[in-house]
């Protein structure tokens, strides 16, 4: 991949991931699902998390599994926002780019 | 290495953060681990890069604070982030997340430390410069000695013998006044030889030891480390 994905880019990534499961999701499900779309490296993610989490965007809760307390991510309303102005900005952002590639390739 | 011997690294290398902080971020690690599962803990570790890569990302997360990033502007929506450049993680391919803030750090450092040396070497070359006129001096003066004590020597042994050989020669002719040239000149030839032996042991003998004593105070300091630990 040659393009930097940038802070924001990945907080929306990670929340539009998340808010895929009602229910909330766990920090390594998280992870495989990011790493499935984008080849980010496993430590990055810890602190998006734990960024979203402090602004509110998501909501924490521990759920006993196996003998063990695993800590699940849900998004809450203001990341539901905050996701939509991403997914907003992006269409805008993205459409001007490829628009651009497009009228580029037009003068081959 | 291990699961347990990276997270009790990583326990270490988060010391100097928050009690909280760190044991959420050792949960969930631990927790990252137990859902990976035994059978994928080496290429956990291999994918998490080192225990200090790990600690190193969540330290300088820790730094940016909880500002408010995103904002909503007339020009549409803006994140302060996005113009930030010097802050944000730049890139995740190759993992190397979260180091330009500390490397550009180090590097104004650099600079720094290089104007510091360039406003200190006047000053330095003054003090040098004194320094070693002192020394050539002591060198010139310890020269001057060593010609000199050769030279009386010489002189001394020589004019001794001529002195003698005349007080002999004028014992035939008055035996007083030859036995008192006699003896002197076999005293200049005794003084001479003291001279002599002076010279001899301060070419052979003292200059040698001093230069040695030089050259292991010269290795001492201004060669590598390595080297000069060696001499005792």
């Amino acid at each position: 991949m040659i393009f930097n994905t940038g802070a924001a880019l990945l907080d929306a990534i990670v929340l539009a991931v998340v808010s895929q499961e009602k229910e909330g999701t766990y920090g390594y499900k998280i992870t495989q699902d990011v790493r499935k779309v984008l080849d980010v490296s496993e430590s990055t993610l810890y602190p998006v998390l734990r960024r979203l989490q402090k602004d509110d965007c998501l909501a924490v809760y521990d759920m006993n599994y196996g003998g063990r307390n695993r800590r699940y991510y849900k998004i809450t309303e203001r990341g539901a926002a905050q996701l939509n102005l991403y997914q907003t900005e992006w269409k805008s952002y993205s459409s001007r780019i490829t628009r651009l590639f497009e009228e580029g390739c037009k003068h081959d | 290495m291990t699961r347990k011997e990276f997270m009790e690294q990583l326990a270490v290398l988060l010391a100097g953060i928050s009690e909280s902080e760190r044991q959420e971020a050792l949960d969930y690690y631990n927790n990252y681990f137990d859902d990976a599962g035994p059978e994928n803990e080496a290429a956990v570790i291999q994918e998490l890069g080192s225990p200090g890569k790990v600690a190193a990302i969540i330290k300088e997360d820790l730094e940016q604070g909880s500002d408010e990033f995103a904002q909503y502007t007339e020009r549409g929506y803006e994140d302060s982030r996005m113009h930030r450049e010097e802050q944000m993680p730049q890139t995740f391919e190759n993992g190397r997340t979260g180091y330009r803030a500390r490397r550009k750090n180090s590097q104004s450092n650099r600079i720094l430390l290089v104007i510091l040396v360039i406003c200190a070497v006047p000053i330095l070359l003054g003090i040098g410069g004194g320094v070693l006129g002192g020394i050539l001096g002591l060198a010139g003066g310890i020269v001057g000695l060593v010609i000199g004590l050769l030279t009386g020597a010489l002189v001394c042994v020589i004019g001794g013998f001529a002195l003698a050989v005349a007080g002999i020669l004028k014992c035939f002719t008055g035996p007083a006044v030859g036995l008192a040239l006699m003896g002197g000149g076999f005293l200049m030839i005794a003084i001479g030889w003291l001279l002599g032996l002076a010279f001899i042991w301060l070419v052979c003998g003292f200059a040698p030891w001093l230069i040695r004593k030089l050259a292991g105070f010269c290795q001492k300091h201004f060669r590598s480390p390595g080297k000069g630990a060696q001499k005792v």
